[in-house]
Formats: C-alpha cells, sequence, structure tokens
C-alpha cells in the first residue's frame, strides 16, 4: 500500500462526541474519521472547539458522552500507561509553540529524549539537529525562546513534536498569527513533512491558505458538529449557503 | 458557606496530595542535582540582602520594645535573653518565612502559573514528561533548605541588632547582653546538644520552607485564564502561604514547649 494515500485503516474515530464547559456546550454530537496516511483539516470560527477537539484526541480532555479512539484504543478506557505509549507515538504542535522559556531551542527539542529515553547525549544531540535541520531553523540550537521569532518558534515546537518520530501529529492553528509569508512557508513545511514522512496529521486552522496547501480532506466544524467533509477543492467552491457564509469575507 | 468550606478541603486535598507526589519523587534527587542547585540560587541567594536588613531591624525592634517596658522593673540586663529566644524561636523562621513566600513564592506561582497558561505544562504532559519531577519537587527541596539557612542568618543579625539597641539606646553593655544571649542559648535538650530554642526555630523553618513551595507550585499548576490567572495565583499563593505558616508554627510551637 502506497503510504502517503489516505488508506481504509481509521487512526482516530469520533462518534457522536460531547463536550461542555459548565453550561457552554462546545462538542455536540461530534463524528469524525480521520485515516492512515491523510492529512484532515478542522475549519471553524474562533472558539467554535477545534483546539477542544484535539485535546481529545491526545487525552488531556475526556468528552462527557460518545465514543474517542485513537488507534482502535477507546481513550475513555485507556490506562495511565497504555496512554503515554500512545503519546509518545503522537505529536502536538501547540498555537503558541509552549516551548519552556529557560531552556534553550536545542534543549527544548531534546526534551522529550531526555526524560523518556535512554538515549545518550551525543545520540539526542544528534537527532535534535536533524530534526532542526529538518524545519529549516539549524541555528536555533543554542537560542532561547525569547530570541526567536514567531514563525522560528512554531518550527521549533515542530521539531519538538517530530522528535519522537511520530506517526500522528496534530497541529494547533499552525499559522495563527503570522504573516503571509511564513505562514505559507509553514504549510508547505506541514505538507512536505506528510509527504516525506508518511505521517497521519490532524490540522485545527481558520485559514483557508493552509487547507489549500496542507489538506487531504476538509471539514466545517460549526454548532459543536463537523459538517461538509470534503477535498479541500471541493469545500472553497461549496455552494453551501453556511459555507458561503463563513467563507465569504476570506475568498474576497 | 458549604461551598467555601468544600472549596477550602479540595484545595487542602490537593496539597496534600502534591505533597506525597513531591516526596514519591526523592528518589530522584541526584538527577535533578542541576535543576536543585538552581532553585537553591534563586530561592536563597537572591533573598539573603531582604533577610539581613528585616531580621537586624526585627531584633532592634524587639530589643527597643521589650527593654522600654524591662527598664520600668529594673531588669533591663534581661534584653538578651530576651532578643535571642523570641529571635530563635518565633521571629527568625517566621520572618523568614514570610519573606520568601512573598518574593519566592510569589514568583514561583507566577512562573508556574504562566506556564500553565501558556500551555507549556500541557505540553509537558502531552510529552509525557512528568511535571512534578521537573517543576515542583527541585523547587521544594531548595525552599526546604534554604528556609533554615536564611533563618540562621536572620536570628544571628536579629541578636546583633538587638544588642546594638541594648548598648546605644537602653544602657545595657553590649558583655552583659552577651552574656545573657549565651545564658538563654544553654538548654540544649537531646538533639545534637543543639539549643532548643535554636533547633525547634530550625525544624520550624524547613516544614514553612516546604510549604511555601507546595502552595505556591499548587497555585500555579491549577492557574487558569491568561493574565488574570497567573495574578490570582500569585495572590493565592503568597496569602494561603502566609496562613499555613502561622497555622502551622502555633502548633509546632505548642508540640516543641508545650507537649
Amino acid at each position: 500500500m502506497d503510504a502517503t494515500k489516505p488508506s481504509d485503516d481509521v487512526i482516530i474515530r469520533f462518534r457522536d462526541v460531547h463536550k461542555a464547559f459548565g453550561e457552554r456546550k462546545v462538542l455536540a454530537g461530534l463524528d469524525l474519521e480521520v485515516h492512515r496516511g491523510e492529512t484532515f483539516c478542522i475549519m471553524g470560527p474562533s472558539g467554535c472547539g477545534k483546539s477542544v477537539t484535539l485535546r481529545h484526541v491526545i487525552g488531556l480532555l475526556k468528552q462527557d458522552a460518545g465514543l474517542v479512539e485513537v488507534e482502535g484504543n477507546d481513550m475513555s478506557k485507556i490506562s495511565r500507561k497504555e496512554l503515554r505509549e500512545m503519546r509518545s507515538r503522537m505529536g502536538y504542535v501547540f498555537q503558541e509553540a509552549a516551548l519552556l522559556n529557560w531552556l534553550t531551542a536545542g534543549a527544548n527539542v531534546a526534551l522529550p529524549l531526555r526524560e523518556t529515553t535512554s538515549l545518550s547525549e551525543a545520540e539526542i544531540e544528534l537527532k535534535v539537529r536533524e530534526k532542526l535541520e529538518l524545519v529549516r531553523v539549524p541555528d536555533a540550537y543554542e537560542k532561547l525562546p525569547s530570541e526567536l521569532s514567531g514563525g522560528m518558534k512554531k518550527r521549533v515546537g515542530l521539531a519538538r513534536a517530530l522528535i519522537t518520530d511520530p506517526e500522528l501529529i496534530l497541529y494547533d492553528e499552525p499559522t495563527a498569527g503570522l504573516d503571509p509569508e511564513i505562514s505559507s512557508s509553514i504549510n508547505h513545511l506541514i505538507r512536505e513533512l506528510a509527504d516525506r514522512l508518511h505521517v497521519t496529521g490532524l490540522v485545527v486552522t481558520h485559514h483557508i491558505g493552509c487547507i489549500k496547501t496542507v489538506g487531504d480532506r476538509v471539514g466545517l466544524l460549526d454548532g459543536g458538529v463537523l459538517k461538509y467533509i470534503s477535498t479541500p477543492a471541493e469545500f472553497l467552491t461549496s455552494e453551501e449557503p453556511r459555507l458561503i457564509q463563513f467563507l465569504g469575507d476570506r475568498l474576497d | 458557606m458549604i461551598s467555601v468550606f468544600t472549596a477550602f478541603l479540595a484545595d487542602v486535598g490537593y496539597l496534600l496530595d502534591l505533597l506525597v507526589q513531591v516526596v514519591l519523587r526523592f528518589g530522584a534527587i541526584v538527577k535533578r542535582r542541576e535543576l536543585i542547585l538552581e532553585q537553591l540560587w534563586q530561592a536563597g541567594i537572591k533573598v539573603v540582602h531582604v533577610v539581613l536588613l528585616v531580621g537586624v531591624f526585627i531584633g532592634m525592634i524587639v530589643s527597643l520594645q521589650t527593654g522600654l517596658e524591662l527598664a520600668r522593673f529594673g531588669q533591663q540586663d534581661q534584653i538578651g535573653t530576651i532578643v535571642a529566644i523570641s529571635m530563635c524561636r518565633e521571629m527568625g523562621p517566621f520572618i523568614t518565612a514570610t519573606i520568601l513566600a512573598a518574593t519566592v513564592g510569589s514568583a514561583l506561582a507566577a512562573e508556574i502559573g504562566t506556564m500553565a497558561v501558556s500551555e507549556e505544562l500541557s505540553a509537558l504532559e502531552v510529552m509525557s514528561i512528568d511535571r512534578i519531577a521537573l517543576l515542583v519537587m527541585p523547587r521544594v527541596i531548595a525552599l526546604a533548605i534554604m528556609c533554615p539557612l536564611l533563618t540562621v542568618l536572620c536570628d544571628a543579625v536579629g541578636i546583633v541588632g538587638g544588642g546594638f539597641v541594648a548598648d546605644s539606646q537602653l544602657n545595657v553593655g553590649l558583655s552583659l547582653y552577651w552574656d545573657s544571649v549565651i545564658d538563654a542559648l544553654q538548654d540544649t535538650d537531646f538533639f545534637l546538644e543543639l539549643p532548643k530554642d535554636v533547633y525547634s526555630g530550625l525544624f520550624k523553618s524547613f516544614c514553612f520552607g516546604a510549604i511555601v513551595a507546595v502552595i505556591s507550585c499548587g497555585a500555579g499548576l491549577r492557574a487558569t485564564a491568561g493574565a488574570l490567572g497567573v495574578g490570582n495565583a500569585t495572590r493565592k499563593a503568597v496569602r494561603d502561604s502566609i496562613i499555613a505558616i502561622i497555622i502551622a508554627n502555633y502548633f509546632m510551637s505548642w508540640l516543641f514547649f508545650q507537649a
């Protein structure tokens, strides 16, 4: 099987997932299937529950009702040990990169290896430099996060997510707050990683440029459910009134 | 009223659990030695000057206030005893812990709170990195070590400050003052031949250091909702630390001197 093409092998499955914070319902019967090897984009307005969806995938949040399955494991029944094991095969790119500000970029990327593996310092440094090279910020190694630009931080955050060679990467607004040129370079980088490393991706975004470059499939998260799931091309040319309304300003 | 009480119980339960979690990670002390040394520097060396300044003035105040009263009964030669005992038993440990709560504890809560609201703690969790071993344990150890050491300094400069006031304002000679200080600290008891007034104070300091660190880290770990949340965590850390220090102080004093 060609791993770059989406397969029937479902890696993330949401069935009728509900989540509320106090009175505020965020997910209201969400259904989602992400296949191995594909990059799925979730679009939606701010505060619609996109990040909440991602957090369910990696076990940072638990659903109130419904089923969340990752690699066939029911996330609400998984043990801590299994969760740790599963997380070691996942990467999470945070919206603001979430680098530890007292560690250099190199030490940030090395952290998962230092803390959870028994690799030697020489092996760790080699891997860290390789990943920083891969995301095209080799010079960042010695720098503190405060000395990096927003785009560089995102890349270092991406290198950290890649350091354990994950099979699934979750991206939380990978291009938010960046100028169009840097956004575009980050989008191309994500696409390139998907093509080269054959990782599955779940991307949360509200940038059209992002879904155009990155996505194999895209859906709109609206009212707590995922609608209009299709390819980016179909999604952007759809005649659905709600999609036109949502995308209207952005397409202009 | 009931909700306030249950929130208080939940708070205490959370902090006791955090303390247990920290103790369970003592095996990693050697691995975390660099972080502990860094925290010792942050928690100790950077506040030494504050402890010295406050300590000397506390000693001077105690000396002046009690000296003036004792002078009415012609008992001012006892000033050294009173200053030494009040500094070693109560003022030194309490003032040092309060200074640590206000300076280091607030900074801990703000630092960890900022990590919480900027998703750094979530990042640690998704990378399966033990944040208690990485962030909390080194800080608790550092404060539990530093608080007694700073208390010794505070006691010493307080006694010196008291002597200065006794000599210059109350006409008690320095040698008489010093004799009564030594006399007061003769009660050695069973522990290491140390004066009980000193070691009970140092034991309290050790506990106060750990209390301030656990409460401040706990406030930071639970910070929510942006800059406002960090501000609330900092305020809560200092307030709860001081309340806990005072309550623990009473019970430990009772244990040492009453039970």
